[in-house]
């Protein structure tokens, strides 16, 4: 198989315009929080702290790290989060139960916004976006990296980012009624 | 310093009263120091001020002169916090140290603040007057929405403001439920 492969130089600056995806289903979602160390809730300023070994679960992924910072809003459900320390995140993103988007990354530290579903991970990440429905592969060795998830945005601080695809992707044949 | 006390009978409160029911703890009670009253209605422990910091009731009472301990059974009392209610809770036994200032409940406890929305139950926990703090321990579980924490230890403060989770040998799990369109990812 062919493959398109660019290294970007240090520092490179990538935003990539791939198509708008679908929203995430209109379900509830559960989420499991879990940390050896103490857990402190701020019901009034809406924060939380996970302190050691903090891990994050979802049906569609985790995200761990030494500690974690959440905040939420009135329903308690999560608006934001941050993760320090050994960040370990593993995540697809589905669109009408297909994998729009895996990843597969560590660093430093990471933050998440729910709103916009951006996740910027800094220092030393390391990892991959794997994109099945375009055969694409981002090889990450990188300062920093802002990806939405569900989005057309990424954006890549050096020092490599190596890109993998089919040079001439099949179109989808068209289904049958 | 000591605390102001008002004793205000924690009776029992039968359905129907017995045809030779056994004298009310109002007829029973024993001596008293000056600053605790017994009377009708809820058991009241006040600051030195004068402020109410715990009120509560239970089908059964009993007073210790010597230790200034109260112990009310199937109780349940209101934690004030300056002046306001801050914690509605609930347990099997209620025992109120009146010179430490401190309610212990024991078994099957129960709590929720009508200032937070948050509630947690416990298997046993107390609360410090003089800390305004809540402690609970064993099978600890905050509620607040469709949210959930289990741990072994909390503490936190009377209206459950600000409540530290934590585990003996376990982790501390957070159970929560975004709600449609709030998906993380």
């Amino acid at each position: 198989m062919k493959a398109w492969r660019t290294a970007l130089p240090v520092c490179a600056l990538c935003l990539l315009a791939l198509g708008a995806a679908q929203p995430q289903a209109q379900k509830m979602q559960r989420i499991e929080i879990e940390a050896t160390g103490p857990v402190e809730i701020d019901f009034e300023k809406g924060v939380a702290h996970a302190e050691k070994d903090a891990r994050l679960t979802t049906r569609d992924g985790t995200f761990a790290a030494d500690s974690m910072d959440f905040t939420f809003d009135q329903a308690s459900a999560i608006v934001s989060l941050s993760a320090a320390g050994h960040v370990r995140i593993k995540v697809k993103t589905l669109t009408k139960d297909k994998v729009e988007r895996q990843i597969d990354a560590s660093a430093d530290a990471a933050t998440y916004e729910q709103k916009d579903r951006l996740l910027t991970l800094k220092g030393n990440v390391k990892g991959k976006i794997v994109e099945p429905a375009r055969r694409r592969t981002y090889d990450l060795t990188s300062r920093e990296a802002t990806v939405q998830l569900d989005g057309d945005r990424m954006h890549f601080v050096g020092p490599k980012i190596t890109i993998t695809q089919p040079e001439a992707a099949p179109e989808p044949a068209p289904e049958k009624p | 310093m000591v605390a102001a006390i008002l004793v205000a009978g924690c009776t029992s409160r039968k359905p129907k009263p017995q045809p030779a029911a056994p004298p009310e703890a109002e007829e029973e009670k024993p001596a008293l120091p000056e600053h605790v009253r017994l009377g009708g209605g809820d058991f009241v422990l006040t600051a030195p001020e004068g402020g109410r910091l715990w009120q509560g009731s239970g089908k059964s009472f009993d007073w210790d002169t010597q230790a200034q301990t109260a112990v009310l059974t199937d109780a349940k009392g209101t934690f004030f916090e300056a002046g306001k209610p801050a914690l509605e809770g609930a347990a099997s036994r209620i025992r109120v140290d009146t010179k430490a200032r401190v309610v212990y409940l024991d078994e099957g406890v129960q709590a929720s603040s009508p200032v937070t929305g948050a509630a947690f139950s416990a298997d046993r926990a107390e609360w410090r007057a003089d800390e305004q703090k809540v402690y609970g321990q064993g099978n600890v579980k905050v509620v607040r929405g469709q949210s959930e924490a289990s741990a072994d230890r909390l503490v936190a403060d009377t209206a459950l403001k600000r409540v530290r989770l934590e585990g003996e040998g376990r982790p501390v799990t957070l159970r929560i439920v975004q709600t449609p369109g709030k998906a993380l990812w």
